[in-house]
């Protein structure tokens, strides 16, 4: 990401940087995935979303002159793509890299972008295409368990001054699942198998956590993560829509900037030091 | 408005059901088999319910959750030709090859296909039967069959509802009701007119279709596991307009396809088909759906039975098939059909699901969605009919070394597929032709021992 955007009062710190973990992390579900699973993911896909978002973004650094760390940022956006989206022919699987990253540098406001790029990418293919879907339900459900204790583990460990928003995200969403299971009189049963979703547990650890896509302020991004669980949930249960997560976090978005007015704190930047990393 | 679906099946003296009918163990390949045609673009969903129920017919229920109080002109029944047309289309299928003469090879492949699947099946008996907030919405005769539109406020009072008017209904009936209702989901409720259903002539019971409009794609099997005393078979059947349909909440996983298979299976496909599916039932934990086929309708390659018309696709609900007669005459006038057998490449594709289910590994209804996905599916295993001329040459000695590697294999292959035990298998396949009698077995003594 362009971290060089604002100049940081700490310098930058490449052993620090939390983005090396969500790399670490997406990569190894992305191995689970196609090693272990049908994902209609193969090698060819891989290359094709890395080596776009990569060719995207270092043009972006040679353009506006940003930092090449932010091919960190890239990194997990494509990784992102690999594990969410599906194409019938790998040039939709490049455009929706290209879209992505391209997205961070057209779509800004105040010198920030405010749309995830992977959800960006994703859910402007989904609506002009019917060549580009998701698969939410690919992952099995066993051994998803144990990357959601190590995505909380790591997350918790390394990344918690962002972790407010993924949580406050988490504890709405489940709490509206519980209360539906319970009002349907269904069993438990039912609320587990919802929660057993890869999908979700990207969405939650890797794409609403964005930093760069979410309000500075902690009481925004509390009221962000609560509207995104909310909405997402009408979308999914009043709507039937299978993407209601990645809809709802497009869609809501644009209360990023305005958000960030509101409440007026300072910009996060990759790469600083927890104790001073601002809130 | 929710989508609606699959099942209940009710009967006044007991409650044996889940999905349409109940197969007979030795005349269908999967007991307790349903099988449902989903059709769907947009929000609009044309179902039909397959039902081969064998009973007696006054004792045949059946209660279905759909989404909206259905008009007369939005049932209908169908043939049951068409069910089996779709079955016998989409089934996994068996196909041949020829080895060549090794010393003089030609051209002399060739390739039959067929499949070797059927969903036949009889049911044992069943009874049907037949105010607590219950209201009668709409009540029609189609057909053969008499049909009640109900809606309720509480499940309680649909389960005193039905127990009233002579359905009898297992223990917790009502617990799988109650989500339904809460959701606002009305109940199609059909019994059999047998005074109607005389005049039909059928001996059978025809597949019951509907249409209607609803956002949600899915299948409603949690009401059909109400009595269910051990898993079910579901084939689901989805036509859409552009790809493949997979399940949003469970997942969706490719049946092993493409091996060669050893050829004494050309006798044994039943068995062979059933234990392979089980074997993979098992390996995915039981927790998921197997794609068996997924193709566009309009050719086959190869053919386990002719494509559809688009005649019949209509008659399944295909509704975006309008002009079927002119479009097929210009198909004639002017477009090459695709390789294989067909009418060229219609706006249908088929994909063919195959579940087995129960309460434990399947707690809520199947959600789908249609994907972007065209790519050519089918269920498919080989068979490699070695060469068995006398030819001698250096060209026959090498093929015939490699062909005792082959059906080693083959052997292995079926021995993984189905859990089968590798020896019997061997036994099975018997000596190999000219003079390789199998027994030219490396396997070391120890190696069978500690197995």
């Amino acid at each position: 990401m362009d971290a060089s955007q604002t100049a940081p009062a700490l310098k930058y710190s490449f052993r620090r940087d939390q983005r090396l973990f969500q790399i670490a992390f997406l990569g190894s579900l992305l191995a689970f995935g196609v090693f272990q699973r049908d994902f209609l993911v193969d090698g060819a896909f891989v290359l094709v979303t890395l080596a776009t978002v990569w060719l995207a973004q270092t043009a972006a650094i040679l353009w506006l002159g940003l930092a090449w760390n932010s091919l960190l940022s890239a990194t997990i956006s494509g990784l992102g793509l690999c594990l969410l989206c599906r194409a019938n022919s790998l040039g939709w699987v490049a455009l929706a890299a290209a879209t992505s990253i391209a997205s961070k540098f057209l779509i800004r406001w105040k010198g920030k972008h405010f749309f995830n790029p992977t959800n960006l990418g994703i859910i402007v293919l989904l609506v002009s295409t019917s060549s580009v879907w998701v698969s939410p339900a690919q992952w099995g459900t066993e051994r998803l368990l144990v990357f959601w204790v190590l995505a909380m583990g790591l997350w918790v460990t390394f990344v918690s001054r962002r972790s407010d928003v993924s949580l406050v995200f988490l504890g709405t969403y489940v709490t509206l699942l519980v209360v539906r299971v319970i009002w349907l009189g269904q069993p438990t049963a039912v609320l587990f198998h919802q929660l057993q979703s890869g999908a979700l547990l990207v969405f939650t650890f890797f794409m609403i956590s964005d930093p760069r896509a979410t309000p500075d302020a902690p009481t925004a991004r509390l009221g962000f993560g609560v509207a995104v669980a909310v909405l997402a949930y009408v979308l999914r249960f009043h709507f039937y829509s299978p993407n209601a997560l990645l809809y709802a976090l497009f869609l809501l978005s644009p209360l990023t900037p305005i958000l960030d007015s509101l409440w007026s704190t300072r910009r996060f930047e990759w790469g600083m030091p927890l104790a001073t990393a601002p809130a | 408005m929710r989508l609606l679906l699959l099942s209940l099946l009710v009967s006044r003296l007991s409650f044996g059901f889940c999905g349409f009918y109940v197969a007979k163990a030795d005349a269908s390949l999967f007991n307790r088999a349903s099988q449902v045609i989903l059709v769907r673009d947009g929000n609009r969903t044309a179902l039909t319910m397959a039902n081969d129920f064998k009973g007696e017919l006054s004792e045949f229920a059946m209660v279905v959750p759909v989404p909206e109080v259905l008009t007369r002109e939005q049932i209908h029944v169908g043939d049951r030709k068409l069910i089996e047309r779709v079955d016998n289309f989409s089934a996994p299928r068996l196909v041949e090859y020829f080895d060549d003469d090794p010393c003089n090879p030609t051209d002399r492949m060739r390739e039959s296909g067929r499949a070797m699947m059927k969903n036949k099946g009889a049911g044992p008996e069943k009874r049907s039967g037949g105010a607590h907030g219950v209201t009668i919405e709409a009540r029609y005769t189609v057909g053969e069959y008499d049909i009640l539109i109900l809606s309720a406020k509480e499940s309680g009072g649909l389960e005193t509802w039905l127990l009233d008017n002579g359905y009898k209904l297992p223990k917790n009936a009502s617990k799988a009701l109650g989500p339904y209702i809460k959701q606002n989901m009305k109940f199609f409720v059909a019994r059999v007119n047998l005074k109607e259903q005389e005049k039909t002539g059928f001996t059978f019971l025809r597949p019951i279709q509907i249409a209607f409009e609803s956002p949600k794609f899915m299948l409603p099997i949690r009401l059909g596991m109400v009595n269910a005393d051990g898993p079910q078979d579901l084939l689901i059947y989805t036509i859409t307009k552009k790809g493949r349909v997979e399940t949003t909440n469970y997942r969706t996983v490719k049946l092993p396809t493409g091996m060669n298979v050893p050829i004494y299976i050309k006798e044994k496909f039943a068995d062979f088909y059933r234990a392979t599916f089980d074997t993979a039932h098992v390996k995915e934990n039981k927790k998921v759906l197997f794609l068996e086929y997924a193709w566009n309708m309009g050719w086959c390659d190869p053919c386990a039975a002719d494509p559809l018309s688009r005649d019949e696709l209509r008659k399944l609900g295909v509704f975006w098939l309008a002009d079927a007669d002119e479009s097929l005459a210009q198909r004639r006038r002017g477009i090459r059909p695709r390789p294989g057998n067909g009418i060229g490449p219609v706006d249908a594709f088929l994909t063919r699901l195959h579940v087995r289910y129960d309460g434990e590994h399947f707690p809520e209804d199947l959600m789908f969605q249609e994907t972007g996905d065209s790519e050519n599916f089918q269920g498919r295993y080989v068979l490699q009919h070695p060469w068995t001329g006398k030819s001698e040459c250096r060209e026959a000695e090498a093929y015939r070394e490699r062909l005792a590697t082959r059906r080693k294999e083959e052997a292995k292959t079926l021995a993984s597929l189905t859990g089968w035990n590798l020896a019997d298998i061997t036994k099975a396949m018997g000596d190999a032709p000219n003079g390789d009698t199998g027994k030219k077995d490396d396997t070391k003594w120890y190696q069978n021992i500690f197995k």
